[in-house]
């Protein structure tokens, strides 16, 4: 399977709080601008099909806690591929701190996930998918073990939240593969990480 | 005229230093230079395009001090570097005094006012270019009626960012958007207003 990971962010590079605010779930201090990506159907429609290609789903604790809150909850509408990917598809979750999550078809990585994560990739299969999930992300990228990296980016600037790409981090090159434009100027970007070049000096 | 500007931004949001690794070492960056790999004919087509339609230029002073012993060596023209040489180039700063390079003029009072009375005055496009720091205040003052984004397909990892961690939002509308054969997004937005938040999205995702 390829590792493909798929991230909302804005203009300024946020990737925290693209929905609305889901019960249950706080965020972090000083945030007070969930809800930002305002998908059309162009950009729906994206988001089912790459759904749909998952064979096997990878998760920050955050972002599944998230998903859980508000995914999990949600009865089966009929029609949506997410939905269903999200139920049926092993969920991998890593985390220290959760033991034994309910929502099922979830496992529990709690130790050396980048092992963890190249054997997953060496089955068969289509995609092993990341959705958001920064610091996971961030971590896989940086180990080399992101095969396709597709961005939808919001025409806004939100301007506070946590940001996809830190501060400091290896200076990665990418290629990019496609690039598109829905009706209300969300462009969806599908890059291929080509390796960390290291500094330029 | 209206305001409209340009900046080369990786995909993590890091301007400095595009050009090349001496261009801007503020705060020690060394990784400078990371838009040399990606130049091609489509993209200086772009640019020409884009300079064509400037009647003045607007430049921090950090960026001019940059163009001031470039340019007027570099004049092979074109509307780019003839463009850049020829056209009146507003700076705001209160350390430049009498300006070798002409046409410039140095706004040292009311930056706010001044370049409201050039936007109010005809023309075409009062271009600025680069110049993070002035550009970053100009949107948070609404002054800035285009953003043309050339984001280069590399993560920097370091260096400084067009937007700020804590900032007015913006709403913005995607007027135009391309790609090079290089992987460079040129992108148009035009800021229109603040931007909303909260709202459940028709499907609910």
């Amino acid at each position: 399977m390829k590792l493909t990971a798929t991230v909302q962010v804005s203009v300024d590079g946020v990737m925290q709080g693209p929905g609305a605010p889901v019960p249950g779930i706080v965020e972090t201090a000083g945030f007070d601008r969930d809800g930002w990506a305002h998908f059309d159907t162009d950009a729906g429609v994206e988001m089912d099909k790459i759904y749909a290609r998952a064979d096997v789903l990878l998760f920050g604790r955050r972002t599944y806690e998230v998903f859980a809150a508000s995914w999990g909850t949600w009865p089966d509408p009929g029609d949506s591929p997410i939905w269903t990917a999200l139920h049926t598809k092993p969920k991998y979750v890593v985390t220290r701190t959760m033991t034994s999550p309910t929502w099922s078809n979830t496992i529990v990585l709690s130790d050396d996930v980048q092992t963890a994560v190249r054997e997953l990739k060496e089955q068969p299969g289509a995609e092993l998918q990341v959705h958001a999930s920064g610091g996971l992300l961030r971590s896989l990228i940086d180990a080399g073990l992101v095969d396709e990296l597709t961005l939808f980016t919001f025409p806004v600037v939100v301007g506070q939240g946590a940001r996809l790409f830190p501060e400091t981090g290896p200076h990665v090159a990418l290629d990019l593969l496609t690039s598109r434009s829905t009706p209300t100027g969300i462009t969806i970007q599908v890059y291929r990480p080509v390796g960390a070049t290291g500094d330029s000096d | 005229m209206k305001l409209t500007a340009s900046m080369m931004l990786s995909l993590d949001g890091v301007y400095q230093g595009p050009g090349g690794p001496d261009e801007d070492r503020r705060g020690g960056f060394d990784r400078g230079g990371w838009t040399a790999a990606y130049g091609n004919e489509e993209g200086w087509q772009f640019l020409v395009s884009w300079f064509e339609r400037a009647d003045a230029f607007l430049l921090g002073r950090k960026t001019w001090e940059i163009w001031e012993p470039y340019w007027p060596q570099h004049d092979g023209g074109d509307p780019v570097s003839h463009g850049i040489n020829v056209l009146p180039k507003y700076v705001p700063s209160t350390t430049l005094k009498n300006p070798a390079w002409q046409p410039t003029r140095v706004i040292d009072r009311d930056v706010e006012g001044t370049i409201r009375e050039l936007k109010a005055s005809p023309g075409r496009e009062l271009q600025i270019h680069g110049s993070g720091e002035l550009l970053r205040w100009l949107l948070e003052r609404d002054l800035v009626d285009e953003l043309n984004l050339r984001i280069y397909p590399v993560i920097v990892g370091e260096g400084l960012r067009l937007f700020p961690e804590n900032g007015p939002s913006h709403n913005l509308e995607l007027v135009d958007s391309r790609t090079t054969a290089s992987g460079v997004m040129l992108q148009t937005y035009r800021p229109a207003g603040r931007a909303t938040f909260g709202r459940a999205d028709a499907d609910e995702r």
